[in-house]
């Protein structure tokens, strides 16, 4: 096989309808190339692909890529405007980012074997979408988005300052800035806790990310990066309560995204095996 | 069951790449088998962007019976605590922020 020719780039697995066909007219993927849908035989469900080309996504070639951030947000951002735009019209499975075939007919050797799982996987899936609930807690001392200052350390520490020496003027204000950071973390503690209480009426499942750290990150710290799995009618339902989740724990923010398609929830029952026990089942 | 999806409501606000990597190398089907390459193959991820982002973990079936798992605080295995420490990274005993930015 001539290393030279285009790989095949799937993005997700979709039912293989005149609608879906229909949204992919004039839609660019990864590197810009057309995107269009790949049946195999008669099965209802279709991967929906693009070329790359092989010097950009052999082995080697990506995993330098994958040190590179740039390229790595154009190829998410690529792939995940296909899969939005695919949403828009029905379930979509997504599959893991850079999921990349040798030619067509491999990747529709494996649509073959996968089919009935993939099936059965959008049945379980349709008419709900991702939502992500974050919970961040904004450091002490800070002022939060709207300009206010936090309540408990503008009591505390500013209470007769004005009679005490520059000294223990810091340190009580140091004191008061911690306590009210325990504070906020315990708020933080609460608003997880009616997340999580409140949840149930409107999602069946959920996936916990780890909270996100990092130079990607932002300033705010990040306690809680949970996905939900919501049916579409009741999303607006859905965040109204959350958004009601968080009143009166100041310090607390709760930011929740979305719709998405649902990446957290896309995987099939892994076959039993090691790591197959279920979440949390550590390496 | 195809009327109005609510997929549009992020009308020219692009998601945050953050959010999008959590999704994209964490979530989606993983196929395996002839494959050219797939990202859950490249361990390399977890070293040169654990700094970025930190969920390369979640394998298990998110559509299996709920709620095993507990609250924010509660079991300790995913290191859930609110005031948890940010260090998660279990696979890689390289040195910290050695992502290049």
């Amino acid at each position: 096989m001539n290393a030279r020719e285009d790989l095949t780039y799937v993005y997700a697995a979709v039912p293989d309808t005149r609608e879906v066909r229909a949204s992919l007219g004039g839609l660019r993927g990864v590197s810009g190339a057309p995107v269009s849908l790949l049946a195999a035989g008669t099965a209802p469900v279709a991967f929906v692909v693009s070329r790359v080309a092989p010097d950009e996504f052999d082995e080697r070639t990506l995993k330098a890529r994958f040190e590179d951030l740039e390229w790595l947000e154009g190829v998410a951002r690529a792939h995940h405007e296909v899969v939005q735009t695919v949403a828009r019209h029905d379930t979509v499975l997504p599959l893991r980012l850079a999921t990349v075939y040798q030619n067509d007919d491999r990747a529709r050797r494996a649509l073959t074997d996968q089919s009935r799982a993939f099936t059965e996987r959008i049945a379980l899936l349709r008419g709900r979408s991702e939502f992500g609930v974050k919970l961040y807690v904004s450091p002490a001392g800070s002022t939060d988005r709207t300009g206010r200052t936090d309540g408990a350390e503008s009591r505390e520490g500013a209470a007769d300052d004005a009679s005490l020496t520059p000294g223990k003027a810091y340190l009580r204000r140091r004191r008061a800035q911690h306590s009210a950071q325990e504070t906020r973390y315990r708020y933080a503690q609460e608003a997880a806790a009616r997340v999580e209480a409140l949840a149930p009426r409107f999602s069946t499942h959920r996936v916990r990310h780890p909270a996100q750290t990092g130079a990607l990150a932002g300033p705010e710290e990040n306690v809680l990066n949970d996905a939900y799995l919501v049916p579409h009618d009741r999303a607006e339902e859905f965040r109204t309560a959350l958004a009601a989740a968080v009143e009166g724990l100041d310090g607390v923010r709760v930011e929740v995204t979305g719709p998405w398609a649902p990446y957290s929830f896309a995987t099939p029952s892994p076959p039993s095996g090691p790591g197959a026990a279920g979440e949390g089942a550590a390496p | 069951m195809t009327a109005s999806r609510p997929t549009e409501s992020l009308p020219g606000r692009q998601v945050a790449l953050v959010d999008l990597l959590d999704r994209l190398l964490s979530g989606g089907v993983v196929l395996s088998g002839d494959l050219v390459l797939s990202i859950a193959d490249i361990d390399l991820v977890r070293i040169s962007l654990r700094a970025l982002i930190v969920s390369v973990d979640s394998e298990a079936d998110p559509l299996a019976p709920p709620d095993r798992e507990g609250t924010v605080n509660a079991p300790p295995d995913r290191e859930r605590t609110v005031n948890a420490p940010p260090d998660r990274e279990r696979t890689v005993s390289a040195p910290p922020d050695r992502e290049r930015m």
